[in-house]
């Protein structure tokens, strides 16, 4: 299995139907050896760390607990940064006053949340693959990073012009009210990865 | 003192609330989900409103402002938090009566709410007397870690 694994090329991954998953069928017509997201999801299961990880009677327990207790850091802070640009809190103050200050903490927490988060998903890989709640919240994080990309690369280049606006621009409002729906969706989905697995 | 309050747990988990959450899987998950977000929404105006304190974040906007604004936000979190915990709580109370964390759990919340609105609140509303820092910030301080202990043996239960 890792030596298929290693040799692949990413796009060369075909994503089956596993036993209780809803992901569809995707496969790309490039030549080359076939992997599927299945089989790399049952490799990562096997693993002597993944095992370890599942198992474990006081690891799991605190991953898990940090992975809970760091989203008041992360969403719990960026939440502020999103309502700010969405034109419903603070308006008195310049939108960079919001953030720059709240960004040491909330990328702190992001990492503890992304470290644990990622443990979790290597400990469970197959019960991740049959939840349609993991691919929601997988999904929903892709979506979040493409809104805080284009948010960076288009409308935060002029943010002097609207910095102190007390409603900035439509675009920016959508980026933090996207950005707000999607943290809820996230949040919301991990938590019910837990009931159906 | 658990051993005498065994019979109200019993009750209130034989409740129909309780019951009917109980046997409802989707009922229970979603106030899990409601639990968490308002957990987030709370925690995260707890540390806005620390981090204020600190002197670290919004230092151009006065403490009382600050506080005033972020309180509707606290409120909804700290209100959606704790009805969607009443409810999970009916629905499995005879659990939580012999549970560890969540004595501690219990212990932890009785201790912040009244710290919340009585030292907490007069220091976010004290501003202009200029209170000493140090006060301030050990308000700050303790509030978060009371709240943090709330929200750590409260994922704890699951565990014992």
């Amino acid at each position: 299995m890792f030596a298929v694994c290693g040799k692949v090329r990413f796009l060369n991954v075909i994503a089956t139907r596993g036993p209780r998953s809803i992901f569809p069928v995707v496969s790309f017509a490039i030549p080359g050896p076939q992997v599927s997201i299945h089989a790399i999801f049952e490799y990562i299961d096997a693993t002597r760390s993944s095992t370890a990880l599942r198992e474990s009677l006081y690891v799991f327990p605190i991953v898990e607990g940090l992975h809970v207790v760091s989203l008041a850091f992360s969403v719990g802070l960026v939440m502020w940064f999103d309502l700010r640009l969405a034109g419903w809190i603070l308006k008195d103050q310049p939108v960079s006053a919001v953030f720059r200050p709240l960004r040491p903490f909330m990328l702190t927490g992001f990492a503890i949340t992304l470290v644990t988060g990622s443990l979790l998903f290597w400990s469970l890989a197959m019960r991740c693959y049959g939840s349609p709640f993991f691919w929601a919240k997988a999904l929903m994080l892709v979506l979040a990073g493409v809104n805080i990309a284009v948010y960076h690369l288009t409308i935060e280049r002029r943010q002097a012009e609207w910095n102190a606006a007390r409603i900035p621009p439509r675009q920016a409002r959508i980026a933090g009210l996207v950005a707000l729906t999607l943290w809820v969706g996230i949040i919301a989905a991990g938590r019910m990865m837990a009931y159906f697995l | 003192m658990w051993d005498r309050l065994y019979p109200y747990f019993l009750w209130i988990e034989q409740t129909r609330l309780g019951h009917a959450i109980r046997e409802s899987k989707w009922t229970f998950a979603l106030a899990e989900v409601f639990h968490l977000l308002g957990i987030t929404l709370f925690l995260g105006t707890i540390l806005v409103l620390a981090l204020r304190l600190f002197d670290l974040v919004l230092r151009e906007k006065g403490v009382a402002e600050t506080a005033r604004e972020l309180m509707p936000w606290s409120m909804s979190g700290l209100f959606l938090t704790l009805v969607t915990g009443t409810l999970l709580f009916t629905s499995e109370a005879v659990k939580c009566w012999g549970n560890v964390a969540f004595h501690y759990k219990a212990l932890f919340l009785l201790l912040a709410l009244p710290f919340q609105f009585t030292a907490l609140r007069s220091v976010t509303r004290a501003d202009r007397q200029g209170l000493p820092p140090i006060v301030r910030k050990l308000t700050a301080l303790v509030a978060v870690l009371l709240w943090f202990g709330v929200a750590v043996f409260g994922r704890a239960i699951f565990f014992f």
